[in-house]
C-alpha cells in the first residue's frame, strides 16, 4: 500500500465508511510508515477537536420572525409571550374601550331623563368597567 | 406526549398536516446548524442571516416538495446550501469559479500565523473557514453534522466518491494548515 492510499483509507476510517476487509492492510502499513502514522495522529486529533466546535446562535431578530409558527398549539397565551401585542397597545386598548363605554354612557343618559333606566346603565358601566380592570395584563 | 422526543419524519408529518408545532420544533432543532453552516460558508453574518432565513421560509412552504426516503436533514441542508449558492450569486460573496476550482484546495493567501493568534478551536475555525468552499461543505456536513458520504452526494449533488475525496483532501489540507500548532 502506498501513502497515498493509506491517507485516504485513514480518512474513511476516521468516518467509519472503511471496509471491513482493508482495516488490515491499512493498520500494517501504519505500522512501517511513520509519515503515515503522524498524518493519523494529527487528523484523528483535528477530527476530535472539530465535534466540540459549537454552533453559533442564530440571530434573536430571526427567532422573533418564526415565533409565529408556534402559536397554533399554544393559542392565545403565546400572543403576549411573543410580543404580538406588545404591552403598549394592550394598555391603550383597555383605555380606548373605557372611554367608548363612557361615551356610550353619556349619550345614553343625554337621551333618556334621570330615571332608573339611567342607573341601570351606570350599574352597567361599573360591572364593565370593573371586568376590564380585571383583564390580566402579560408583562414580560 | 413529549413533542421535544419525537424524530424528524414525525414533526414533517405534522407540520404537513397542518400543525405549526411541527414546524417551530424543526426550526428550533435545526436553526443554529443552518445559520451556522451559513455563516461558515458566507463568512458574513448579515448574509448569513438572509441564508437562514430563506431556508426556513422554503422549509415552511415546500415542505410537501421533501421526498419520501429522503431525511428531513439532508433535505433541508440541500435547501440552505442553495440559498448560500444564491447569495454568492446575487452578493459577490465568492465567485462560482473559485467555489468549484479544483487546484487549490484552501485559500493559501493569508498565513494562518498571522491571522490567527488565540486557541485552538479558533484556529481549527479559521482553518475550516479557509478551506475552499466546494471542501468546507463537505467537510462541515461529514464533521459537524454526521451526514453520511450519500446524503453529502444528496446535498451537494455530486457522487459519492467525489465526496470520500473532498474529505481526504481537506483533511490533508487543515493538517497542512495546522500543523505548526500540533
Amino acid at each position: 500500500m502506498d501513502c497515498q492510499t493509506s491517507k485516504e483509507y485513514i480518512s474513511q476510517f476516521l468516518d467509519n465508511e472503511l471496509p471491513q476487509e482493508l482495516l488490515q492492510p491499512l493498520f500494517r502499513h501504519l505500522a512501517d510508515c511513520g509519515e503515515c502514522r503522524t498524518f493519523f495522529v494529527h487528523t484523528k486529533s483535528i477530527h476530535d477537536s472539530v465535534k466540540k466546535l459549537e454552533y453559533v446562535p442564530v440571530p434573536e431578530s430571526l427567532d422573533q420572525k418564526f415565533a409565529v409558527l408556534g402559536m397554533e398549539e399554544k393559542k392565545v397565551s403565546v400572543l403576549f409571550k411573543n410580543n404580538f401585542v406588545s404591552i403598549p397597545t394592550a394598555i391603550l386598548s383597555v383605555i380606548f374601550a373605557f372611554m367608548i363605554s363612557i361615551l356610550i354612557f353619556f349619550s345614553l343618559d343625554a337621551s333618556t331623563s334621570p330615571s332608573a333606566f339611567s342607573s341601570i346603565n351606570q350599574q352597567a358601566l361599573g360591572a364593565f368597567s370593573y371586568s376590564m380592570m380585571q383583564q390580566p395584563i402579560h408583562l414580560q | 406526549m413529549n413533542t421535544t422526543s419525537l424524530s424528524d419524519e414525525e414533526l414533517v408529518s405534522q407540520f404537513r398536516n397542518g400543525h405549526l408545532n411541527g414546524g417551530s420544533l424543526l426550526y428550533s432543532r435545526y436553526k443554529n446548524a443552518i445559520y451556522s453552516f451559513c455563516l461558515r460558508m458566507l463568512a458574513d453574518s448579515e448574509s448569513a442571516k438572509d441564508a437562514t432565513q430563506e431556508t426556513f421560509l422554503k422549509m415552511m412552504t415546500k415542505i410537501q416538495s421533501l421526498e419520501k426516503g429522503m431525511a428531513f436533514k439532508s433535505w433541508l441542508f440541500s435547501v440552505a446550501r442553495n440559498e448560500v449558492l444564491m447569495v454568492v450569486r446575487r452578493g459577490k460573496i465568492i465567485s462560482m469559479e473559485k467555489y468549484d476550482d479544483e487546484n487549490t484546495i484552501f485559500d493559501q493567501s493569508t498565513p494562518l500565523s498571522i491571522t490567527i493568534q488565540s486557541e485552538i478551536h479558533d484556529k481549527l475555525a479559521e482553518a475550516i473557514r479557509r478551506l475552499k468552499p466546494a471542501y468546507r461543505e463537505a467537510y462541515m456536513l461529514r464533521e459537524i453534522e454526521g451526514l453520511t458520504y450519500e446524503e453529502i452526494a444528496q446535498v451537494t449533488e455530486s457522487s459519492v466518491s467525489a465526496v470520500k475525496s473532498k474529505l481526504f483532501k481537506s483533511r490533508a489540507a487543515l493538517n497542512e494548515m495546522l500543523a505548526p500548532y500540533m
